[in-house]
């Protein structure tokens, strides 16, 4: 089972984490985010200690989701050492969350990658890119 | 084990007060300020309408932890938890007050007995009698020492719907209140307006009241499996949503489909209202926070609860026509005329079924685990799937075996336009691991107790006063005639395709 968090315990699992943070934002109504349970459960098993997999109810945990802006769900927000570096936003395939983990393990393994975190410009430009946009 | 709503917790409950302590904007669509109460460390605060003296507090208590649920033989039950219940005069909605009253639920329920009207127009009745509703609430009172509060109205009718709401203050509506026969929409335009009048419009009208006056009560809403049809490719019937690891694939671009609604492929204008009404139900739980759960029921047959055994005058109706009765009903029926178990087209066609007894079981199941605000579920009530054919063998072996009659089976052309040969591949998997729900009555033993009940010497006159009315004679290209007879043969005396259905239930 994929570890629920809530705003209190929000710091500590995810932005003093040691390794990289998949954080799936959802709530009771939305339907795609009651499907993707499976596809979470099967990422944080095959992850492990790599990449810590977590989920957070937006409507029990409005200071987050006004803080990170999160204007869709499911909101699938990445962080890597405690900065959130890249999000995608609406159901995803197994492969595609696949990638987005892979893709921030090889960002935490680069040196000063706290420096390098994504701008939120930059988040929505890679999201209009993603939706065929730019 | 702990029951399955042992961990419901408060957003679960009717009970919680969640309206102006919770803004459930905060994500998405608005960007204002948060509106709701918040802790010291930015949690949700609430109210507890049974339990004012809790004041303010984090909205974490499990329905285990309060007092207000009680362990019940169906997992913790609100304590006098009100249940309306909309269509209760029916086959089902009588079943299911007599149930709920017995259980300790506080029921009332209202019908305008349009069930008891088009089973007349069809020159039909039911063949196990039916009182009065005045006499059936007596007749609950003296045998089972039950009160059920009943109103006579139409569920369109809202001003008089909205002051019974307001009185009753339901935490929890299920919704029976619809025409349920697909060849009464197709007889002509009028039948197919008052369909969809009835069943489409109805229910709209119900969700402004609900987000009127209780916006926290769960509407348990029937649908059918036949919203679904049966796809061609053998694509799986998933429970309303498409599971996250569904890909659609174009132009060498992948996307999930996870949690987009199905496609649905209606077969009647019947079944397209029950389409139209899973849209209205979804779009209301989305604008309004409200919460419901869309049954798609498979083909319900039986005649058994314990409550309605327990004295004739409790008994619920029982159709035969071929408008209402359903399909195992019917052939139990003609069995035991003497009339050979009529078989529309091919009889390849799969459904799906569920037992009486087993349905109300599912639905005491739902309503003691409510959805949260804005959660729409649905689920597919199923126990088994059965071939036409093979449920026509069964049937008529029984009656053979069992009851020494010579049954025989017939194909005759299909009044319908459906599919008759056909892959059917149905996932019901949230009844049994989510809501812990056990099938008890297999096709078998049911097909027993309606035999058994039926050839009571009373009831088979009634039967045979209304024979004629079990053939098929509306047709969907709005003909009235009656159907060709295309082949008479004993059971067992033929090979039926091999193919059989899936029933995912893991």
């Amino acid at each position: 089972m994929v570890k629920e968090i809530t705003t209190k315990s929000f710091k500590n699992e995810v932005i003093e984490s040691s390794v990289p943070v998949l954080i799936e934002c959802w709530a009771s109504w939305c339907l795609p985010c009651k499907q993707i349970d499976p596809a979470l459960n099967l990422l944080a098993e095959t992850y492990k200690d790599r990449c810590k997999i977590l989920k957070i109810n937006i409507d029990r945990n409005p200071v987050i989701s006004r803080d990170y802006k999160v204007q869709g769900l499911p909101a699938f927000l990445l962080f890597v050492n405690g900065k959130e570096v890249d999000r995608k936003t609406g159901s995803q395939t197994d492969e595609q969350l696949q990638k987005l983990i892979e893709q921030a393990l090889s960002e935490s393994g680069k040196e000063g990658s706290s420096d390098s975190s994504k701008k939120e410009e930059d988040i929505i430009k890679d999201r209009l890119r993603d939706l065929g946009y730019m | 084990m702990k029951p399955h709503n042992a961990e419901k917790t408060c957003w679960n409950c009717p009970a919680a007060l969640f309206k102006g302590n919770v803004d459930f904007r905060a994500c998405g669509q608005s960007q204002e300020e948060i509106k709701a109460k918040l802790g010291e460390e930015g949690q949700i605060m609430i109210e507890c309408a049974r339990r004012p003296e809790l004041g303010y507090f984090e909205p974490t208590i499990t329905f285990e932890q309060c007092t207000e649920w009680e362990k019940g033989e169906y997992g913790y039950q609100l304590k006098d938890m009100r249940v309306m219940i909309l269509g209760m005069d029916g086959y089902l909605g009588w079943a299911l007050a007599l149930k709920l009253a017995k259980l300790g639920f506080r029921v009332s329920g209202i019908d305008n007995y349009t069930r008891r009207d088009t089973v007349m127009e069809k020159g039909a009745h039911t063949i196990v009698p039916i009182e009065k509703m005045t006499d059936r609430l007596h007749a609950a009172q003296d045998v089972l020492g039950l009160h059920i509060n009943f109103r006579r109205m139409d569920i369109r009718e809202r001003d008089k719907l909205g002051p019974f709401l307001e009185e009753e203050k339901p935490e929890a509506i299920v919704h029976y209140g619809e025409i349920p026969s697909a060849p009464y929409s197709m007889v002509d335009v009028d039948h197919a307006l008052a369909v969809q009048d009835n069943n489409t419009l109805g229910t709209l009208g119900l969700l402004w009241l609900i987000k009127d006056i209780v916006p926290e009560t769960s509407l348990i809403k029937l649908g059918t499996m036949g919203e679904y049809g049966a796809p061609l490719t053998g694509r799986p019937l998933f429970e309303g949503m498409f599971p996250s690891d569904a890909i659609l694939k174009w132009r060498g671009k992948e996307w999930s489909l996870g949690g987009e609604i199905t496609p649905r492929d209606p077969v009647s204008f019947y079944h397209v209202s029950k389409v139209q009404d899973t849209f209205n139900v979804y779009e209301a739980c989305k604008y309004w926070w409200l919460r419901s759960y869309d049954i798609q029921q498979g083909v319900i047959y039986g005649v058994h609860t314990d409550e309605t055994a327990a004295d004739p005058r409790l008994r619920t109706r029982f159709d035969i026509d071929e408008w209402f009765g359903t399909v195992v009903n019917r052939f139990v029926a003609q069995a035991i005329m003497g009339i050979p178990l009529s078989i529309y087209g091919a009889g390849e066609q799969i459904k799906g079924f569920i037992a009486l007894e087993d349905a109300m079981e599912c639905m005491v199941r739902l309503i003691v685990s409510p959805p949260e605000p804005g959660q729409y579920d649905v689920v597919n009530q199923v126990s088994g799937l059965y071939k036409l054919n093979d449920a026509a063998e069964t049937i008529a072996s029984v009656a053979n075996e069992k009851y020494n009659l010579d049954t025989k089976i017939q194909r005759v052309s299909n009044p319908r336009v459906e599919t008759e040969i056909h892959p059917f591949e149905t996932v019901s998997r949230k009844l049994p691991n989510e809501f812990k729900f056990k099938q008890r009555v297999s096709l078998e033993k049911e097909i027993d107790r309606i035999f058994k009940l039926l050839t009571q010497p009373h009831i088979k006159k009634r039967i045979a006063e209304k024979a004629h009315t079990i053939l098929p004679k509306t047709h969907w290209t709005g003909e009235k005639k009656d159907a060709d007879i295309i082949e008479t043969y004993k059971p067992g005396s033929k090979t039926y395709g091999e193919y059989q259905g899936i029933l995912d239930l893991e």
